[in-house]
């Protein structure tokens, strides 16, 4: 029994002393500067950048300025609850070094929890090389969230949220569907990561772009080769979100079958995509097929749901779906980026066809189908006007 | 150790055997595999565990046959004083070498995760100052301590798995047989993967200290298997959720596991910290067991009264060795060379000295005797 115990005490001993690790080298919260965000831009030619450079702006909280930013109902008030700084630099970490010279505390890049990167410089640089000290320093959390940018990075990262609170989280929240539209791709660095490292996919990063006075999400950036080849519209995006199974509900309007000019307003709540590799004769191709369900929203006409809306109603819904999918299919064709995975299922389906192919090459004329099969769920609340 | 105070039950030898196989290596087990066979990765743990389940039949076959005594005194015995000194000095060595590798790879976590600055005189030199008193300290409270810490380690390490199945894609694992050629020069910088079956030689120095010597070959068998079953789905795992590209790419897959499944918001936001945490206990009992192991057999070999003190006199040679691992690919070159030792002491010298015992045997027994007669 004593000895029993004594065990217990030695493993508990040593576990608790795992838990003190921390005090090594110990550094108080008011010695460090929190990195939030990190942007980064193209440099402005005048001031005689080297092309191999970029500008790298860092958002860090002020944490005095913040508990007035709530009081004075969304940061209204003269000075805004962080700081922006930026540097000119041709790689991540000496322009982190850049940047601590102008600091007093420490850059801490631990809770660094949104990255973009502007369209231009995701086009010149490449993603990925600005990506590689992230994906390289394990203080950098996998669930940062990346976007690209359509203008200026830091622009965004200046920005004041219309309600009350920090900006990072606002933008975060808009990155993360919160509105649960579909029209945004979800995507962070640690899912960036995967994609860019298998064979047979190619990323794909949300978009983000400042309006005069507002933040805009919608839309998606397509990578290929670690750099950017072009965007897909929000509607697109909608649609390739359906087609890789991470459609979370959104709303279509449609005519109404009986009411030329009258729009009934569906919402599809749900859908499943299948893919399917298929030989027709020595051609292989893929076929998608997409399962989904929808309710009635809203009607502008004189009537409610009806039950002889159904068949043309479902045929309307079901050409939306397919119009949308089918276009984003066709964008990644034209961009010659396989977003997906079409290459990847080949590979794990039928290793030998895709080991003697030329993926790159045969991607943009490779033959999918699109099969949508979309079902009325009349959950009705009222059937009236 | 003494008999009369110390006898190990069952599970008691399945704990041991897994609290010295899953260490530091199980962290980069996944990103070997996937390096070697691709997306079909997680297939080479169910096939390199059958054949050190079989390493693992024999060894406690062969134990069996001297259910007394230890390799230490069994296999002077069995081949002579010089070769049978040379095995257990390879045993020895065995559980020896795996200290320095082991405190590396401790040091290199707790840096990349924990104290990023942390230098290797406080942190290697501080664990190797608990290591040294625990090998030092009795048997049976080393066992209950190994009992505790794996199991902790092991239930975090299959929390982590189990929420990473959120994220898992079975076109990751697949295809099975892809029949991507590989040099074999690559195969041998992931030779080090074999030291995650290899705890079992353990067995033929406890076989006297077990409470019913016939059902240790049954402990050591499904030690094996749990530790196979736990391996493959940890790969499997990786590789399902990261893709063989991204393992392949990691240096440690397992943590990047762990930081993957972070749940934002919940407690559980640094599942990583909790999963490193842990995984230093499970290094600490691979250290502790195979240094009393050390230990142990010196003081078998040498016919020394006390212990005690081995584990102490050795520290500085630790130190130094595991120091001057200065880096990832030193110490994964030195599991390399480490997996000859593994392969030694888990097939070849238990199936060497199982065959000359069974000879033997069969050479005194009756039938031989009276055909030798005729």
């Amino acid at each position: 029994m004593r000895k029993n115990c004594s065990s217990l005490i030695l493993a508990l001993t040593f576990f608790l002393l795992l838990q003190t690790s921390g005090c090594w080298e110990g550094r108080e919260i008011n010695e460090r500067a929190f990195v939030f965000a990190v942007a980064f831009d193209l440099p402005e030619t005048e001031n005689g950048a080297k092309p191999e450079e970029f500008t790298m702006s860092v958002q860090i909280p002020d944490p005095s300025r913040m508990a007035g930013t709530q009081e004075q109902g969304g940061g209204t008030g003269s000075g805004k609850p962080f700081i922006i700084l930026g540097t000119t630099t041709d790689t991540v970490l000496k322009g982190l070094l850049q940047l601590q010279r102008e600091m007093d505390r420490m850059l801490f890049l631990g809770h660094t929890r949104l990255i973009l990167i502007s369209e231009e410089v995701a086009r010149e640089h490449g993603v990925d090389q600005i990506l590689d000290y992230f994906k390289r320093n394990f203080q950098i959390q996998r669930i940062a969230r990346i976007a690209v940018v359509e203008g200026k990075a830091r622009e965004i990262l200046e920005q004041m949220p219309p309600i009350g609170q920090e900006p990072t989280t606002f933008i975060l929240n808009l990155l993360s569907g919160a509105g649960g539209n579909s029209l945004v791709y979800i995507s962070d660095l640690g899912k960036y990561m995967v994609q860019q490292s298998t064979a047979g996919l190619d990323p794909v990063l949300p978009r983000i772009r400042k309006s005069e006075d507002s933040i805009l999400t919608g839309g998606a950036a397509v990578l290929r080769r670690g750099s950017f080849a072009g965007w897909l519209t929000p509607l697109e995006t909608r649609g390739f979100n359906i087609l890789i199974n991470e459609f979370r509900g959104s709303s279509y309007q449609v005519e109404c079958p009986f009411h030329p000019g009258r729009t009934i307003t569906v919402e599809v709540v749900q859908t499943g995509a299948h893919h399917r590799l298929v030989r027709k004769g020595e051609e292989l191709g893929l076929e998608i097929h997409v399962r989904g369900v929808f309710e009635t929203a809203e009607f502008t006409g004189d009537h409610g749901p009806e039950e002889r809306l159904s068949t043309e109603l479902t045929e309307r819904v079901t050409a939306r779906i397919l119009h949308e999918t089918r276009s984003a299919l066709a964008k990644a064709q034209q961009l010659k980026a396989d977003i997906l995975g079409i290459g990847k299922k080949i590979s794990a389906d039928d290793n030998k066809v895709w080991r003697e192919m030329d993926w790159e090459k045969e991607f943009p004329r490779f033959p999918v189908e699109i099969k949508v099969t979309m079902e009325w769920a009349q959950t009705v609340r009222r059937l009236a006007k | 150790m003494k008999k009369e105070t110390l006898f190990l039950t069952s599970r008691q030898i399945i704990l041991l055997i897994m609290g010295l196989s899953i260490s530091g290596g199980t962290l980069i087990l996944p990103g070997r595999c996937a390096r070697i066979l691709g997306a079909a990765g997680w297939l080479l743990v169910p096939a390199v565990g059958l054949l050190f389940l079989f390493g693992a039949w024999i060894t406690a076959r062969l134990g069996l046959l001297f259910p007394g005594e230890t390799l230490i005194e069994f296999s002077r015995r069995l081949v002579g004083r010089p070769l049978g000194v040379l095995v257990s000095l390879v045993f020895i060595s065995f559980f020896f070498l795996i200290l320095p590798v082991e405190i590396r790879i401790l040091q290199e976590v707790v840096n990349i995760s924990l104290l990023p600055r942390a230098p290797s005189w406080f942190v290697t030199g501080a664990f190797l100052l608990v290591l040294s008193y625990t090998a030092s300290v009795d048997f049976d409270t080393l066992t209950q301590v190994n009992e505790v810490l794996i199991e902790i380690c092991i239930a975090v390490a299959l929390l982590v798995a189990l929420l990473g199945w959120r994220f898992f894609d079975p076109v990751n694992v697949r295809p099975v047989f892809s029949g991507d050629g590989r040099e074999l020069t690559a195969y041998w910088e992931e030779a080090g993967m074999v030291l995650a079956f290899t705890g079992y030689p353990l067995v033929l120095l406890v076989y006297p200290f077990t409470r019913r010597p016939r059902e240790v070959s049954r402990a050591t068998v499904w030690a094996l298997v749990a530790i196979v079953l736990m391996n493959t789905f940890f790969v499997l795992t990786v590789l399902g959720v990261f893709g063989h590209g991204e393992t392949a790419g990691q240096a440690w897959p397992g943590l990047e596991l762990a930081k993957a499944v972070n749940i934002e918001v919940v407690i559980l936001e640094r599942l990583d910290l909790i999963l490193v945490i842990s995984w230093l206990s499970a290094i600490f009992t691979t250290c502790f067991l195979a240094y009393f192991f050390v230990a142990f057999g010196l003081a078998r070999l040498l016919g020394l009264r006390r212990r005690a003190y081995l584990p102490w006199a050795l520290a500085p040679l630790v130190y130094y060795l595991s120091t001057a691992l200065n880096n990832y690919f030193v110490w994964n070159r030195w599991l390399a060379y480490l997996s000859i030792l593994a392969v030694l002491t888990g097939l070849v010298l238990p199936l060497f000295l199982l065959a000359v015992a069974l000879l033997q045997r069969w050479l005194a027994s009756p039938a031989h005797a009276e055909e030798e007669k005729e």
